[in-house]
């Protein structure tokens, strides 16, 4: 009787500590600032659990095993986007109740692809996949893909250890789609990832940031922001962000709402709260990329790494289903 | 009575279920985005013949991995159990795990890499730059440095075992340092010996993170493939295939390294 | 064959405790030399200096009359038993013997025929392929022997080799040992803390205690004749007295003991009149009966205080009348034959030879 009491009382204290609403939020880390947190959190009285992943796969393993529980608000980028959309782990968003999607740039919107009519998702913020270069060591260069193929860099290059980028850029480097079904242009595309293989040190998606910083790799290829955001205070000046010539890979990180989501209104206020141009504004300044939200874009203070000129030379990675096998059999073939 | 229960649930639920479900999912067919279908298939162990290079070269990292830990790990074993701050030096043994071991690997990086302590330090003498790291001996460092402590342990738990006397005995019977080692201690220490081996080559043959961080083109492992089937491709059965491969290929080896224990 | 072994004022310390203060001892050829004394005072510590294990801060130890202090262990033609037997777990009976055979790359043949050997004079035979832990505590101990023999020594040195045994098989194994010595004909050195291991078949007992040698003799002298208070308890059980010396005979003393009263003893060391001695007295050596005997002077009566039945003989505890309690062992022989059995309780005489007790120290008043 006694403890069946204490049991009571516990769950109820437990209910009361948590009695504030909380919205769970699965994302890359450092991508949404803590500010916006806090003042989300303070404007809507709730809590706000921030976890975060590595990389989209790992984001997907966790949602597929978990059946679309545990989260309400995520940030996937548009492949994954559409799969999750076929796997059924989204849910539609409720447009009435997020009136500053009228903000979003019209060039963005009809690069979704993956949600072409924004029925499960909500742009967050776009980029190019672009190559680093420190110029303390390399001061002379081409800004273009053919970076790859210099012999005097060897050894001081990683490309991602991620075949849909590495097989993108190499398509775009030839001219070609970074989508296409073609084998002919596929194959094009393995030759010259395996003369790149030569000059590279290797591929790498973990640590290639820290490299380029500490002077440990010169030319990486790889995300902006991830680099950008390592710079010491003072360095800027040594680092030159680009989306070579040829164009490259467009990426687009979306707000969804999974399925199994306990707090759809929250996450339908958090994603309003996002779009707000104030927040967008703060949120770009911080990650030094251009703002998809337009009305955003005047009260940016900073200028970002690369125009959002630029990113309309890029191509978005679509998901291409059971055609992916391929793209796999070339893969193995070139890291093997 | 009661414990035998808690232990059988624990290895059920923590060990004989998750394992089960590895093994299912190999004889099943992938789903695209992830997952299985439930349709049996033996596709996924038609892709292993592929991977032989991978699977040799996994093979031999760990196994040079380990015997350069044992070889290491036994005088410091050896020393410790001799020494009268048996406690104080185990505990310097185990500091390392205080440490998150990507630290402690990214730490090797910050010291080896191209632009680390002792280039720079060399660069200073104005030497040449010496590429350490991002090739196959950069990785069985790590992988010797990760696990030494491993082999430390029960080598030296089963050294302090070792009656005294028996050694002094070999050396009074006329047996140089070497031989009292060799003839004497090791063959005492058997026990201690094969834990050391089991506790650092299964783990070795498996990193993942280690060649991921310090390997280069050419020193992927089969845990780094496994990671790419299970995340990247998407290919579950695959994933377990291989994991499954990777169980047989350590049980393998033990059971043979037992079986020629007891042959002697 | 046997070696002799001389060891010069040798002395020791752990840390700043000294075991060994100024051992200085001589071992003959194929001599048996047991060095006997209590747990901790410095004998296996001494054993193990001669072997190699330990080193010494200053004397010097000689093997024929040259030093062996620089050699390593394994280059001394000495070999060691050890008290837990030391047998390698990993090797049968048989590859232990051949242990040090193989080291010195013997062939297979003479390997073959030495060890046989080893294992007949040990009577090991059939048990050549067994593995120690398959073994008793004897054999594994005849096996430890077998071993150290292998090599020829000219020394053999024993710590405490029959401790981990019962007292029966202790007996069967001293006298095999004895046998063996006889036999291999080399220096045994014994380490034990036990007197009758060391009486019964050593040719020489050193006594030590306290890290210094107290007496070297052969056994009758070490029983016979302590030297001081130490040697005289430490070996067999004897009474204690300090006595008075009242009058000084041709041959004799006569002496007063607190507890006893006037008797004589026999007078081995010098004394003067006044002069206050240690006396020792086996227990032994006094006769015990009902009648008062007529022949013997230092007679006293007393009352029979504690009674132990031992088979072979019986220890009394007589109290004296004047207070003394004197141990009195009694072989069972009937030296009279309407000689009573005495009881508990019974007021009995205790008589005994001037010539049995023996002067320890005499003390200086």
């Amino acid at each position: 009787m006694k403890k069946s009491l204490i049991l009571l009382l516990t769950i109820l204290l437990t209910f009361s500590a948590f009695g504030r609403a909380t919205l769970y939020i699965y994302s890359w880390a450092g991508y949404v600032p803590e500010e916006i947190i806090r003042d989300f959190e303070k404007k809507f009285n709730c809590r706000v659990i921030y976890d975060t992943y590595a990389s989209n796969e790992e984001m997907y393993a966790k949602i597929k095993a978990g059946k679309g529980k545990g989260y309400d608000v995520i940030f996937p980028s548009g492949d994954h986007v559409s799969i999750m959309i076929k796997e059924g782990l989204l849910q539609k968003i409720d447009h009435s109740k997020i009136p500053n999607f009228k903000y979003l740039d019209k060039e963005i919107l009809n690069k979704t692809t993956f949600d072409p009519k924004h029925e499960y998702s909500v742009p967050y913020m776009m980029g190019a996949t672009v190559v680093v270069v420190n110029k303390k060591y390399v001061k002379n260069y081409e800004k273009s893909w053919s970076i790859f193929e210099r012999k005097d860099l060897k050894g001081k290059m990683t490309l991602l250890d991620d075949m849909r980028e590495v097989l993108g850029a190499a398509l775009k480097y030839l001219g070609y789609s970074v989508n296409t079904r073609n084998l002919k242009e596929l194959e094009e595309a393995k030759k010259v990832v395996l003369r790149w293989k030569e000059n590279i040190l290797k591929f790498d998606s973990s640590s290639y940031a820290d490299g380029v910083v500490t002077g440990e790799y010169w030319v990486v290829h790889g995300y902006a922001e991830d680099v950008y955001q390592r710079i010491p205070k003072g360095e800027e000046k040594n680092f030159d962000f680009f989306i070579p010539k040829e164009g490259g890979t467009l990426w687009i990180d979306s707000m969804v709402i999974p399925k199994g989501a306990a707090n759809v209104d929250l996450a339908h206020k958090f994603i309003n709260f996002i779009l707000d141009p104030k927040n967008a504004a703060r949120i770009a300044d911080y990650l030094g990329l251009p703002s998809p939200n337009v009305e955003a874009r005047k009260y940016m203070k900073t200028k970002p790494i690369y125009s959002f000129e630029d990113l309309l030379k890029c191509e978005l990675i679509e998901d291409l289903g059971e055609f992916l096998e391929v793209y796999n059999r070339i893969w193995q073939e070139i890291i093997m | 009575m009661k414990y035998t229960a808690v232990y059988v649930l624990w290895l059920l639920v923590l060990f004989l279920v998750p394992l089960s479900i590895v093994v299912l999912f190999s004889f099943l067919e992938p789903r695209v985005h992830g997952g299985v279908l439930w349709s049996f298939s033996l596709r996924s162990y038609s892709y292993l013949p592929q991977y032989l290079r991978l699977i040799w070269r996994s093979a031999w990292i760990a196994g040079v991995s380990t015997i350069l830990t044992l070889v290491l790990a036994l005088p410091v074993a050896f020393y410790i159990s001799k020494s009268g701050h048996k406690n104080f030096l185990l505990l310097l043994v185990v500091v390392p795990f205080w440490t998150n071991s990507l630290i402690r690997i990214y730490a090797w990086r910050v010291i080896l890499g191209n632009n680390g302590v002792i280039n720079q330090f060399l660069n200073r003498f104005g030497l040449e730059p010496v590429q350490f790291l991002y090739n196959p001996f950069a990785v069985i460092l790590v992988i010797v440095y990760t696990y030494l402590p491993f082999a430390i342990l029960p080598l030296f738990s089963s050294m302090e075992k070792v009656d005294e006397s028996i050694l002094e005995a070999a050396l009074d019977l006329g047996a140089n340092k070497r031989e009292v080692f060799v003839k004497v201690l090791l063959p005492n220490v058997k026990a201690g010996l094969l834990s050391a081996f089991v506790f650092v080559f299964i783990p070795a043959l498996g990193s993942y993170a280690i060649p991921d961080l310090v390997g280069g083109l050419n020193s992927k492992m089969i845990g780094n493939e496994i990671a790419r089937q299970l995340l990247i491709v998407k290919n579950w059965p695959v994933a377990s295939a291989m994991s499954n491969l990777l169980i047989v290929v350590s049980l393998v080896g033990i059971l043979l390294i037992m079986r020629r224990e007891k042959m002697k | 064959m046997g070696g002799e072994i001389s060891i010069l004022n040798v002395n020791k310390f752990f840390g700043d405790f000294q075991v060994l203060k100024n051992v200085s001892l001589e071992i003959r050829k194929g001599e048996f030399f047991s060095i006997l004394g209590p747990s901790g005072c410095g004998k296996t510590t001494l054993l193990r200096v001669i072997a190699g294990f330990e080193d010494v801060q200053e004397g010097d130890v000689l093997l024929d009359g040259e030093s062996i202090l620089h050699l390593p262990a394994n280059k001394r033609p000495v070999n060691i038993i050890f008290q837990s037997y030391a047998l390698f777990p990993h090797l049968t009976v048989f590859e232990n013997i051949a242990f040090p055979l193989r080291l010195k790359k013997f062939t297979e043949s003479e390997i073959k025929e030495r060890v046989g050997n080893l294992l007949n004079l040990i009577r090991m035979e059939e048990h050549a392929f067994k593995y120690p832990s398959q073994l008793s505590g004897g054999q594994k101990q005849r096996v430890a022997i077998a071993r150290a023999l292998a090599n020829e020594p000219r020394v053999l040195l024993l710590d405490e080799p029959l401790s981990a045994l019962d007292a029966k098989l202790r007996q069967e194994l001293l006298i095999e040992l004895d046998n063996l010595h006889d036999k291999v004909g080399i220096t045994f050195v014994y380490v034990t803390h036990d007197q009758t291991e060391a009486i019964s078949v050593s040719d020489r007992v050193a006594l030590m205690n306290d890290g210094k040698i107290i007496q070297i003799g052969t056994p009758y002298e070490i029983y016979e004749s302590p030297v001081n208070v130490f040697a005289a308890t430490f070996i067999g059980e004897t009474n204690l007295m300090k006595v008075d010396v009242l009058e000084v005979e041709e041959e004799y003393y006569v002496v007063e003991a607190p507890g006893v009263g006037v008797f004589r003893c026999y007078k081995d060391k010098e004394a003067k009149a006044g002069n206050r001695l240690i006396l020792t007295l086996r227990p032994e050596k006094i006769r015990i009966s009902k009648q008062k005997p007529m022949i013997f002077e230092n007679v006293f009566h007393g009352i029979i205080e504690e009674e132990i039945y031992m088979g072979y003989q019986t220890k009394y505890f007589v109290r004296l009348d004047e207070g003394y309690i004197m141990k009195v062992y009694k072989q069972h022989v009937r030296y009279l034959l309407d000689e009573p059995i005495l009881h508990w309780k019974d007021e009995v005489y205790v008589s005994w030879d001037p010539n049995d007790s023996f002067i320890v120290e005499v003390l200086t008043s």
